[in-house]
């Protein structure tokens, strides 16, 4: 029995947060200064200016609003420095969310917003404590895949422990998403041949043929990241053979469509969406997208999570969940012991998204993990190498 | 010491089609390892999660891995030698060597 | 005017005695940042992973000369420890410049919390050795002031004034705002001299003090309070003194605006988007 909140727009959380978010860097200070007075508070700190002129803008701004009107958020305050940074807050009301906007210029400083905006959003906090869970849908559940460092049982464990409980959400009616485009190198002709219809398989193959050119025009040598060092050590000799096993994460459901960074799908199924292999980036674009859990699975263990969304961490191998005990949550390491198949795991993930989804805290939202990445698709060789 | 089939290590074989397998825990030189029932002794140490080639695969060959091709190999490899970077290269993504 | 500052072994002189608290990778943010806690300051960032080529030298060489500039007294890097930008690498980068550095890595360790209680012990026993330390009188060429601003009448006759007393003006080529503070701060710099313009008002930097002053009224209404001082349009040449006397209270442990409202902004310059 699935449960959660219900939006304004009709978008379901599993969560309720007050969320406060910098429109460029020159806000974090303020954003943070209100979140040490009203602790039970979201807040996120950023690197963006906010340059108009910055060819990722649309990008950017596209992350920043859709991270904003996650239904995991309740109420959202938006700080900018001047009047026009409303943009961002009304980007976020065409969304159908509720918003509030402060600048520092209406306050000339940033203990001085900070003061102005404690009361408003401890009200907010109250506010949202009236809002009661309600029996959700689970058509409106939108559960991102993610793996970060991956080692070899990635894609012999945990990423098709996972991919057979995307399956089940799949056949129920519900949106997962599958991203990590340069992490997908080698096996989308797999998810090609499971394109609901050529216009998407088209799209699968384009996304990854995207990256590789970007990549050949950049002139680097991808195997210094992709795999990682990490990866390496774990067995991963290639990027196709990351790439198979990262893949399995999508299980074999019909690939029903492609989206941009931060794209909220149009409908429901399993989608891809374009993101970076970096952790961060990734799980950004994921929730900017719409997802209210994301499921994470790992080989050397990491402890990261989202601000505004829990994140179910699952390890490759018993020896991690050991190691790292108070950072992961399940143990897809069972299946390697024998005491576990593909399948019953793939049964415990999807409880566990249920109860989760219900309210249990993740190791993550307990630990209070909450990194956050703008996300850039260009690049610049600058001279600045020269200087060092 | 002799090790009997009991006592041998185990490699994992994702699809029938492949030419390496995944060792579950650390094989070293000269170890019996187990591969979907089959026996295999190998010819190098393969740390946990490396790959260890299940026939030999010449030069120029394919590493095949859960039915597809995950590597070439840069090297002539023998049946029961550790396959990893210093021995396979990405048929997708040479780049620069730096 | 008299410059106080605490000198190195290598006779450069820190405006600051920080233990600079270094994850380097954002997977070791939370850690770096609840280590930092009590008497450090954490650079908290995005970067460290799914970087290549030059991208991952620039960056190793940017967080080696942030860690290693004199305003540091000490470092600890915190690792993941499957990061592209290696923590292990960084810290031994780090000691082979001469800083005092520390190590802890979250795989290691078994773990956040592991890391966060073995890395508050390493604070806990840097900061009493720090604390020992104290300033002593140095001459003015000591002091190398970064610049973060496109260089204007204004930023030209400050800087004439402070070269006039023996401080060495550091320029920077980036972008200015936090990427250039990272630029001149890797360069060297103690001090950073903020110039506001519109598309670049007052942010902070947890590795030097960033003095922000503007000679543009209607920027420094909009945000008084965040500002360091208004320079007189019609008094350039006495602005620019007063400045340059405040930017030497600053380096003797004024603080600034942006140091009091803990503003520790970061921008990492980039070469190449993550993969």
């Amino acid at each position: 029995m699935l449960s959660g909140y219900r939006r304004e727009n009709g978008w379901w959380g599993v969560r309720n947060h007050v969320l406060i978010m910098p429109v460029s860097v020159v806000a974090n200070a303020a954003v943070n200064l209100i979140g040490k007075e009203v602790k039970a508070a979201v807040t996120v700190n950023h690197e963006w200016d906010a340059d108009p002129d910055d060819p990722d803008f649309e990008r950017i701004a596209r992350t920043l609003c859709g991270f904003a009107s996650n239904p995991n958020v309740a109420f959202s305050l938006i700080v900018g420095v001047f009047e026009e940074d409303e943009f961002i807050a009304e980007r976020i009301r065409q969304m159908g969310r509720e918003t509030y906007f402060m600048y520092l210029g209406k306050y000339k400083g940033s203990l001085q917003l900070a003061q102005a905006a404690v009361p408003l959003v401890q009200d907010l906090v109250e506010k949202a404590k009236n809002i009661k869970r309600e029996a959700m849908p689970i058509e409106e559940l939108m559960v991102g895949l993610e793996c970060g460092g991956s080692d070899a049982f990635s894609g012999i464990t945990a990423n098709p422990a996972l991919g057979a409980a995307s399956d089940k959400l799949v056949e129920l009616g519900a949106t997962t998403i599958l991203a990590e485009i340069p992490e997908l190198i080698g096996a989308e002709h797999l998810l090609a041949a499971r394109a609901v219809n050529e216009e998407v398989a088209k799209a699968v193959l384009d996304v990854i043929s995207r990256f590789e050119e970007d990549i050949r025009r950049l002139g680097v040598d991808v195997r210094g990241a992709q795999p990682s060092p990490g990866n390496i050590e774990g067995g991963l000799t290639t990027i196709e053979e990351k790439s198979l096993g990262a893949a399995k994460k999508g299980g074999s459901a019909p690939v029903s469509g492609v989206v941009e960074f931060a794209e909220r799908p149009s409908a429901h199924g399993l989608y891809i969406m374009d993101t970076p292999g970096h952790d961060i980036e990734q799980m950004v674009g994921m929730v900017a997208g719409g997802c209210q859990i994301v499921c994470f699975t790992t080989g050397r263990g990491t402890p990261t999570g989202s601000p505004i969304a829990p994140c179910i961490k699952i390890a490759t191998n018993t020896e991690v969940f050991n190691r790292m005990h108070g950072d992961i949550d399940l143990n897809a390491g069972t299946i390697l012991d024998g005491e576990d198949t593909i399948h019953s795991v793939g049964e415990k993930i999807f409880e566990e998204i249920i109860r989760v989804a219900n309210g249990k805290p993740t190791s993550s939202e307990i630990r209070g993990n909450k990194e956050f990445a703008i996300s850039r698709s260009w690049s610049r060789m600058s001279s600045l190498v020269s200087v060092f | 010491m002799e090790k009997s089939r009991s006592l041998a290590k185990k490699a994992i074989k994702m699809d029938p089609k492949d030419n390496v397998a995944v060792a579950i825990s650390t094989i070293e030189k000269g170890d019996i390892v187990e591969v979907d029932g089959t026996l295999i002794t190998s010819l190098d140490r393969i740390p946990r999660g490396h790959k260890i080639a299940l026939t030999d695969i010449s030069t120029g060959g394919k590493i095949i891995k859960y039915g597809e091709v995950i590597g070439i190999a840069q090297a002539d490899i023998k049946a029961g030698a550790h396959v990893h970077v210093h021995n396979v290269v990405s048929a997708r993504l040479p780049g620069k060597t730096s | 005017m008299k410059l106080y500052g605490y000198v190195r072994g290598d006779g450069r002189v820190g405006a600051r005695n920080h233990i600079l608290v270094l994850p380097s990778v954002v997977c070791a943010d939370l850690a770096a940042q609840e280590i930092a806690k009590d008497g450090g300051v954490a650079i908290i960032h995005q970067h460290g992973c799914a970087q290549v080529g030059d991208d991952v030298t620039n960056t190793e060489q940017i967080f080696t000369k942030l860690a290693s500039n004199p305003n540091v007294g000490a470092v600890i890097v915190v690792s993941l420890g499957c990061e592209t930008i290696g923590g292990k690498k960084l810290s031994h980068l780090i000691a082979d410049v001469g800083q005092r550095v520390e190590f802890v890595g979250i795989q290691a360790l078994g773990g956040t919390y592991n890391t966060i209680r073995y890395g508050s012990q390493i604070l806990e026993q840097l900061k009493k050795e720090l604390d020992l330390e104290q300033r002593k009188e140095v001459s003015l060429s000591s002091f190398l002031l970064g610049i973060d601003g496109e260089w204007s009448h204004v930023v030209e006759e400050v800087a004439k004034y402070a070269e006039e007393v023996g401080i060495k003006i550091i320029k920077g080529q980036e972008k200015v705002g936090p990427l250039r503070h990272v630029e001149v701060a890797a360069m060297g710099a103690q001090v950073i001299l903020s110039f506001a313009t519109r598309r670049n008002m007052p942010t902070g930097f947890a590795v030097c003090p960033v003095f922000s002053v503007t000679d543009d009224q209607k920027l420094y209404d909009a945000l008084e309070y965040d500002f360091d001082m208004l320079i007189d349009v019609e008094n350039i040449e006495a602005s620019a003194t007063t400045v340059v006397e405040r930017l030497i209270d600053t380096f003797n442990g004024f603080l600034t605006a942006a140091e009091k409202r803990q503003s520790f902004d970061f921008a990492l310059p980039r070469l190449a988007r993550s993969m």
